[in-house]
């Protein structure tokens, strides 16, 4: 069964290669290093509200040095319809006049007020740190999970399906039904081919976005994450193929899947949109599980592996009845 | 013209097709809902607090920024701050006053935030009152919706390059290509048969879009229209080089993935971060770029600059179709 | 080797496509399977192989009930070539078959380039992709396929399909050393004259059942109208003439200045088969 499972990975291996999935790999691990290191970070940055003051008398002589000073009210006027989150004080008559866009209720209360603070500085107090991680970290920990979610989702699920495109287009599949060898490992060496190729990329990405030194705490805990999400994704392109007849509709699928199943749980993961059902989502629960695990709080919870474990093995029981139904296909 | 109607005959039965064609209008049709949608929300906010710890005063007043949980105790306050999807500021009782407390990996907005709150809470009772004048503006989520009915706009013109790229794909596939070739047809009517169902689909598919997303004057309904035709035209024939340089399917389908990414990600990226100079010549390299300046431009009211774009895709239009021509030609001569 | 009792089956409901075949093939035998499209020819391969379960009745090859005869040990010992030559398009014809033998025991290997040699397949082809060959050579490597295990049974679909017929004459001959050696050969075919050349006993298949079942021989003699057509020369002019077989005990009956053919009048498969079941083999 072994000298079986190698000649079948062998095969597998020499397909990738020919289908050119691992330069694909390495192309886009190169293209997200660079957009992190070089895009992402530099222009993720969110300040608090600019705060401009026309103060021609100069009545406010104690304003923050956070404030920037306008020499007009047109320029005042100016600043802050180029910048509607901006507060403007008028302080032209002597009594400061704040000014602003409207936002939304509660933060324009927090504007007006922020912006009132800064005409009487205090001696600058900082808030207490109980993280470990600083922002540079987050956001690097943050884009590198995304990332590394939508490489799997999306192209992980694309290289399966297009191997076993190829492979049902040659009719090989039909070859493989009258060798002795068992079907189940057609099937498994395939998916460990994929896991494998996943965990590498997924260490690789971690390591060079992330840094050796805060990848080696949370790397285990990752790689785990990230197999259950390699899983699922290979069972399900797998079984797609199957159950598909071609490419072409296969694209549809994947459209779908890929948009409308990943959509919902971007939005609810990075966003305060939370929809009621999201919890029921499993591309939710995985991602979030990802999420976690890159900030040091791997899920503990053993319902969470049972369903995953259940999950996988409910897939992959599925594929083999869809894998012999394909093997009795006529050519 | 016979054969343009079995073309659109065949293309009619195609699912992905269809779906493709289909696609932005629905998209379309939920950005209009979107557009109703309340997501000033968002920017608010959060704060957690240690049950029993504040007085309700002060609850009241952090409720004045944003939505305030309670926790049970610290752990579970330091853990919901600590939590990376939420940028929840924790704040505790301190002597007369408020402390803040932050996970250090937010944001300067959260952190600045967090960093005044406490002589916010201070001076609030103290402050002298000061007149707020708030004035009206725009709906702060158009800028963002014009960005997506763009992108959309221009997914819809892009499908007639799909069109193009699956039908020479699937002629070659099922050995038609190979009867084209002996056929009595010219390589003129080769080309407008082929040009004409991706260009019109996907023009098709743009003006639905459109009229779904916009209400224009007849004025910008006339500009948009000559975007939306130009547009459709340069995205039919690079489906034709598609389709031509596919050597299957999947291949196909690739081209078609990278081609359409960037030709959304290079307008968006130029749009956001305010492209210029060479870079924007660069830019301009990619015919939707011109596309999304000129959509763009018609949602903002800013109509002037769209004949800059209109002659910018005439241009494209133009080197495309040499460039089609040209090679059509040299592989002829090789063959 | 093989013995099937009313064997069975449906694709649903409304789709019988076999209805109670009886057959068996004995050890070294070339059995015939001859019908046209939809006949049922393709299911009971794949069933007979084990591609396809939920049959009826009795089936079992090498003495053993089929249910339990699909192990590991029965797919070493069979080769089944498919209709189409199903291969993989990036590796040589080298390649696939190291790949395809990979899975059986080395003591049970036949040399590979020795193998194509036998098939007279191009040298210079050897380590080219298969997307470069053409439809014969995929063919040879299909067969090669097969035949690389030394299998005790052979399930040929349409062997000589889509060869020219110096290589439909290889495959004949290749098909007959298999025979020579022992190995049981189960041919299904739509093809007469493989039928009539190669197998021992044919069986007609038409709608999921057997209409008729003889060996090529038997089945052209009883539906033989025992007559003979004589082409012959007389006076400079070219005459034909057909009399019973029997007439020719006493020499040839009618004037004549030179024979040149004599052919018997004996039906073909393909009239045996429309005679049998009302239709044609296409």
């Amino acid at each position: 069964m072994w000298k079986d499972f190698i000649s079948l990975f062998k095969k597998d291996c020499q397909m990738m290669i020919a289908g050119k999935f691992f330069l694909l790999a390495v192309g886009s691990l190169l293209l997200y290093t660079l957009f992190i290191n070089f895009g992402y970070i530099k222009f993720m940055k969110a300040e608090l509200y600019h705060v401009y003051l026309y103060d021609p008398l100069g009545t406010q002589p104690q304003a923050s040095n956070l404030i920037y000073p306008v020499i007009s009210l047109k320029e005042l006027e100016q600043a802050l319809v180029t910048d509607t989150t901006s507060i403007g004080i008028d302080a032209g008559s002597g009594a400061p006049d704040i000014i602003l866009y409207y936002g939304s209720e509660k933060v324009d209360r927090h504007r007006a007020d922020y912006a009132r603070s800064l005409l009487y500085p205090d001696n600058g107090y900082t808030a207490k740190t109980v993280g470990v991680n600083t922002p540079e970290l987050k956001q690097r920990k943050e884009i590198t999970c995304e990332l590394l979610f939508i490489e799997i989702v999306a192209v992980g699920f694309l290289g399966i399906a297009s191997v076993l495109f190829k492979e049902k287009q040659m009719g090989v599949i039909r070859v493989h039904a009258v060798l002795p060898l068992k079907k189940s490992l057609f099937i498994l060496s395939k998916i460990v081919i994929f896991l494998s190729a996943d965990l590498i990329f997924a260490a690789l990405m971690t390591v060079f976005n992330i840094g050796v030194a805060d990848t080696i705490h949370i790397l285990p805990a990752v790689l785990v994450q990230t197999a259950i999400l390699s899983l699922v994704m290979a069972l399900a392109g797998f079984g797609c193929t199957m159950v598909l007849n071609d490419f072409k509709q296969f694209s549809l699928a994947y459209l779908v899947i890929a948009v409308f199943a990943a959509t919902p749980v971007f939005l609810a993961a990075n966003t305060s949109i939370k929809m009621a059902w999201i919890g029921w989502h499993p591309f939710y629960q995985i991602y979030m599980g990802l999420k976690n695990a890159y900030f040091g709080t791997p899920v503990t919870d053993p319902v969470y592996y049972i369903c995953s474990a259940c999950g996988i093995a409910a897939l992959f029981m599925v594929i083999q009845i869809a894998f012999r139904k394909e093997m009795g296909k006529e050519g | 013209m016979g054969g343009l109607i079995y073309q659109l005959k065949s293309v009619r039965k195609d699912k992905f097709c269809i779906m493709s064609f289909l696609l932005p209008l629905i998209v379309a049709f939920i950005l209009n809902f979107i557009g109703a949608i309340d997501f000033s929300t968002l920017s608010e906010f959060h704060f957690g607090v240690i049950q029993d710890n504040l007085p309700a005063g002060t609850i009241s007043w952090l409720e004045r920024y944003g939505t305030v949980t309670e926790y049970k105790t610290q752990e579970d306050l330091i853990a919901a701050v600590n939590d990376p999807s939420t940028n929840f500021i924790g704040v505790e009782a301190d002597s007369n006053g408020i402390k803040t407390m932050l996970s250090g990996d937010e944001m300067d907005i959260w952190r600045q935030t967090a960093d005044t709150l406490p002589a916010l809470y201070r001076d609030y009772e103290n402050a002298e009152e000061i007149t707020v004048t708030i004035l009206e503006r725009p709906d702060p989520m158009e800028g963002f919706q014009n960005i997506f009915i763009a992108a959309t706009l221009i997914v819809a013109m892009f499908m007639g390059c799909t069109f193009n790229a699956m039908n020479i794909i699937e002629e070659k596939e099922s050995g038609v290509a190979l009867v084209n070739q002996i056929l009595p047809m010219t390589h003129s009517r080769y080309i407008i048969q082929k040009i004409f169902v991706g260009f019109v689909c996907g023009g098709l598919s743009a003006v639905f879009t459109a009229c779904i997303c916009f209400r224009l004057s007849i004025q910008n309904a006339l500009l948009m229209l000559a975007l939306i035709i130009l547009s459709a035209f340069v995205a039919a024939l690079i489906g034709l080089f598609i389709g031509e340089s596919a050597e299957n399917l999947m291949v196909g389908v690739v081209y078609i993935k990278v081609v359409l990414i960037i030709f959304i990600a290079v307008p968006l990226l130029s749009y956001l971060l305010g492209a210029d100079g060479l870079a924007l010549v660069f830019c301009n390299l990619i015919p939707s770029n011109a596309t999304f300046e000129g959509i763009m431009s018609l949602a903002g009211g800013t109509e002037q600059i769209i004949t800059k774009d209109i002659l910018i895709l005439t241009a494209h239009c133009l080197v495309w179709f040499l460039l089609y021509l040209a090679i059509a030609e040299w592989k002829k001569k090789n063959k | 080797m093989i013995e099937v009792k009313n064997l069975t089956f449906s694709y649903g409901k409304d789709k019988q496509a076999l209805h109670g075949l009886d057959f068996t093939v004995g050890d070294g035998e070339i059995f015939g399977f001859l019908g046209p499209n939809g006949s049922g020819k393709s299911t009971t391969q794949k069933i007979l192989t084990g591609i396809l379960k939920g049959h009826g009745g009795k089936v079992s090859l090498f003495g053993k009930d089929i249910a339990t005869a699909h192990t590991r040990d029965f797919f070493q010992k069979i080769g089944v070539l498919f209709e189409f030559p199903y291969l993989y398009s990036n590796l040589s014809a080298v390649d696939n078959l190291k790949y395809f033998s990979s899975f059986y025991p080395a003591e049970q290997l036949r040399d590979i380039e020795e193998l194509l040699e036998a098939l007279e397949f191009k040298r210079d082809f050897l380590r080219k992709p298969v997307s470069s060959y053409s439809k014969g050579m995929r063919q040879r490597v299909s067969m090669a396929r097969v035949l690389i295990s030394n299998p005790k049974l052979l399930f040929l679909d349409e062997p000589t399909s889509g060869l020219d017929p110096s290589g439909a004459v290889l495959f004949r001959r290749m098909i007959e050393e298999e025979r020579r050696k022992g190995t049981t050969v189960f041919l299904t075919t739509h093809n007469m004259l493989d039928a009539d050349l190669l197998c021992d006993r044919v069986a007609f298949i038409t709608n999921g059942k057997i209409a008729a079942l003889d060996t090529p021989k038997k089945l052209k003699e009883k539906n033989s109208n025992q007559r003979v057509k004589i082409c012959y020369l007389y006076q400079d002019k070219r005459e034909e003439k057909t009399i019973e077989a029997q007439e020719l005990e006493a020499g040839i009956p009618f004037p004549h200045d030179e024979i040149i053919s004599v052919h018997s009048e004996e039906p073909t498969l393909e009239d045996m088969f429309i005679q049998y079941t009302g239709r044609g083999l296409s």
